[in-house]
C-alpha cells in the first residue's frame, strides 16, 4: 500500500502522535478530576481551590503555547 | 410580563447560533459528493450503493434540491432542521434524569460548537443525532413504537446507528421490569432489524469496499475516547487543544460522578442515558479495532449531544465555593471555541479558487482534474467549463468506480488531453492519498511549459494547487 501511497507512512505517524497526546489529555483531566473530588470532600474551600488552580494552569498552558507559536 | 418556556428558549437560542452563516461557506468535499448524488443526470442508485453509506441522507437531500434548490443554504436546511431538533431530544431526555438539570443541558447543546457545526454541515450527522436521540428518548418514555421507528431510521442513515440503537434496545431490554415490557422491546427491536435487513446485502458489498482502503490510523482508546472532546467543536486553535480537551474530559467524568448513584444501583433513566450515549460507540470502535478503523469523529454527534447533560449533571452536583472557580474555568472553554467556529478554519472559498480560472478562460481550455475528489466539488461550482479527469487508483478515498459512473465523471488520459485541448488547468491537491500514477501524471503534464495561478498550504501533509500548462503551443 505504502509503495502506492508514498505519504501514507508520514500520516499513520501523525495519527500516532495525535493518539499519544489525547491519551495524555485524558490523563490529566482524570487526575483533575480526582484531585479536586478528594480536596472537595474534606473541604468545600479546599475543592475550590484546587479547580482554581487547575483552571489557571490549563488556561496558562494555553495562552503560553499561543504566545510561543 | 409571561416567561417564555425552557423548551422555546432553547430552539430559538439554538436557531439563531445555527442560522449565522449557514449558507455563506462553500460546500466541501463531502457536501459535494452528496450534491452530487442527488443532482439532476446522476444515477442515483448507483451512486448510492457505490458510496459508503446507507440511503436515507441522500433521498431527504434528493427531495430537499428538488423543493428548496441546490445554493449551500438550502442545501444545508435540513441537518439544520434536524440538529435543532436533536438540541430539544436532549433537552427532553435531560428533564428524564432530572429536571433541575435540564434547562442548563438543553441550553449547552444549543451553544456547544461541536453540535452547532453539524447543523451547518449539509450530511447526514444531525438526522442520526435526531434519530439516536429520539430512540433513546422514546426508550426513556417506553414509547416502544416511536423508538421502532426512529431506530430503523436510525440505521439508515449511519451505520453507527446500528450500533447506538442496538446498545440502547438492549439496555431497554435488561432494564425492564416486567415479561410484557421485555416482550415490547424485543419486538420493537426485530421490527427494525428486518426493515434494516434488505440492506444488508448492499452493507456487505460496502463493507468490503472500506475494508479494502480507509484513511484512518488503527483504532486504539485514545481514538475511541476522542468524541468525548467533540462538543468543544473542530475549528479550535491547536494551542488550545491542551485546556479545552482537558476540560471537556473532566466535564464529562464529572458528570458521571454526579449520576453514580443512579448508575451503580442500575436506575433505569441514568442506565439507558450512558449506554445510549456509549455503550453503541464503544461496540462500535472494539469492532473497529478488531477489523479496520472506520470510525470517523463526526458520527459520534449523538454522545456530543447528550454530554451537556453530563455537564449539567456535574454543576449540579458541585457545592457553591467550587462553582465559581468551575464556571471561570469552563466559561472561556466554550467562548474561545464558539469564537473559533465563527472565524478560523473555514472551508475552502471554491468560487474564490474558480476566479482567476474563469477570468483568464479561453476557448481550447479544460479543467483537468488530477484526483476525482477535486471534480467532485469543482464541477459543482463550474459546470458551465470543462473538466476532465486523470484516470488514477479507485477506491474509497478518492471515489469508487461505481460512483464516477454514476456521477457521469469525465475520465480522460494524458493522451487524449493532449490532443483535445490547448491549456489545462491543473488541480492539485497533494494529500496523503496522492497515489505514485497521480504523481507521475503530474510530472508529465507540469514538463510542459506551466505556472502557478494558486497555491493554499493546509498543513504539512496537505497541500492544493492550480497551475496552468500549455499543451500545445
Amino acid at each position: 500500500m505504502e509503495s502506492l501511497y508514498p505519504g501514507l507512512t508520514a500520516w499513520l505517524e501523525v495519527n500516532a502522535k495525535s493518539s499519544d497526546g489525547m491519551a495524555i489529555t485524558i490523563l490529566v483531566a482524570v487526575v483533575l478530576v480526582a484531585s479536586v473530588w478528594a480536596v472537595g470532600r474534606k473541604s468545600e474551600r479546599g475543592g475550590a481551590l484546587a479547580l482554581a488552580a487547575w483552571g489557571a494552569g490549563l488556561w496558562l498552558f494555553g495562552v503560553l503555547l499561543m504566545v510561543m507559536a | 410580563m409571561k416567561r417564555i418556556p425552557t423548551w422555546l428558549l432553547i430552539l430559538i437560542v439554538a436557531g439563531a447560533l445555527r442560522v449565522v452563516n449557514l449558507g455563506s461557506e462553500s460546500l466541501w468535499y463531502d457536501e459535494a459528493f452528496t450534491a452530487q448524488t442527488v443532482r439532476e443526470g446522476a444515477d442515483f442508485w448507483q451512486a448510492v450503493t457505490g458510496d459508503t453509506h446507507p440511503p436515507l441522507w441522500s433521498i431527504v437531500q434528493w427531495f430537499n434540491v428538488r423543493i428548496f434548490g441546490a445554493s449551500e443554504f438550502a442545501f444545508r436546511l435540513p441537518a439544520f432542521v434536524f440538529n435543532v431538533l436533536a438540541v430539544l431530544l436532549a433537552y427532553l431526555i435531560a428533564r428524564q434524569v432530572d429536571v433541575r438539570i435540564a434547562p442548563m443541558a438543553g441550553l449547552l447543546a444549543a451553544v456547544m460548537p461541536g453540535v452547532l457545526y453539524y447543523a451547518q454541515d449539509g450530511r447526514m450527522y444531525s438526522l442520526l443525532a435526531f434519530t439516536v436521540l429520539l430512540a433513546l428518548y422514546a426508550a426513556l418514555r417506553r414509547n416502544y413504537y416511536v423508538f421502532s421507528l426512529a431506530a430503523m431510521a436510525a440505521a439508515y442513515t449511519q451505520i453507527i446507528g446500528v450500533f447506538y440503537v442496538a446498545a440502547i434496545g438492549l439496555g431497554a431490554l435488561a432494564l425492564a421490569k416486567t415479561w410484557h415490557e421485555r416482550a415490547n422491546v424485543a419486538i420493537a427491536c426485530a421490527a427494525a432489524a428486518l426493515a434494516f435487513a434488505p440492506w444488508l446485502i448492499v452493507l456487505v458489498r460496502q463493507a468490503q469496499v472500506v475494508g479494502a482502503f480507509f484513511w484512518k490510523g488503527p483504532m486504539d482508546l485514545p481514538n475511541a475516547l476522542w468524541p468525548v472532546a467533540l462538543p468543544f467543536g473542530m475549528r479550535l486553535p491547536e494551542a488550545f487543544y491542551v485546556p479545552v480537551f482537558v476540560i471537556a474530559f473532566a466535564a464529562a467524568f464529572g458528570g458521571l460522578i454526579a449520576l453514580r448513584h443512579g448508575l451503580l444501583h442500575g436506575e433505569r433513566t441514568p442506565t439507558l442515558l450512558v449506554m445510549g450515549m456509549f455503550a453503541g460507540p464503544a461496540a462500535f470502535s472494539l469492532v473497529c479495532a478488531v477489523w479496520r478503523n472506520v470510525a470517523v469523529t463526526r458520527a459520534f454527534l449523538p454522545t456530543a449531544v447528550l454530554l451537556p447533560i453530563l455537564y449539567a449533571a456535574a454543576w449540579h452536583m458541585l457545592s457553591r465555593p467550587v462553582k465559581l472557580p468551575a464556571l471561570a474555568t469552563f466559561a472561556p472553554a466554550l467562548v474561545v471555541c464558539l469564537m473559533s467556529h465563527y472565524t478560523i478554519g473555514l472551508r475552502q472559498d471554491v468560487n474564490a479558487w474558480l476566479a482567476p480560472i474563469r477570468d483568464q478562460w479561453r476557448d481550447g481550455d479544460v479543467i483537468y482534474h488530477i484526483d476525482a475528489t477535486t471534480w467532485v466539488t469543482y464541477s459543482l461550482y463550474a459546470p458551465d467549463l470543462s473538466h476532465g479527469v486523470l484516470p488514477g487508483p479507485s477506491n474509497v478515498v478518492t471515489v469508487s468506480e461505481a460512483c464516477r459512473e454514476a456521477f457521469k465523471m469525465p475520465m480522460m488520459g494524458l493522451d487524449e488531453l493532449q490532443s483535445r485541448y490547448r491549456r489545462a488547468w491543473l488541480i492539485v491537491a497533494y494529500s496523503p492519498f496522492t497515489s505514485t500514477v497521480e504523481l507521475e501524471a503530474i510530472d508529465e503534464v507540469t514538463g510542459h511549459f506551466n505556472w502557478p495561478v494558486a497555491m493554499s498550504q493546509s498543513d504539512e501533509l496537505m497541500r492544493d494547487e492550480i497551475r496552468l500548462v500549455w499543451l500545445q503551443y
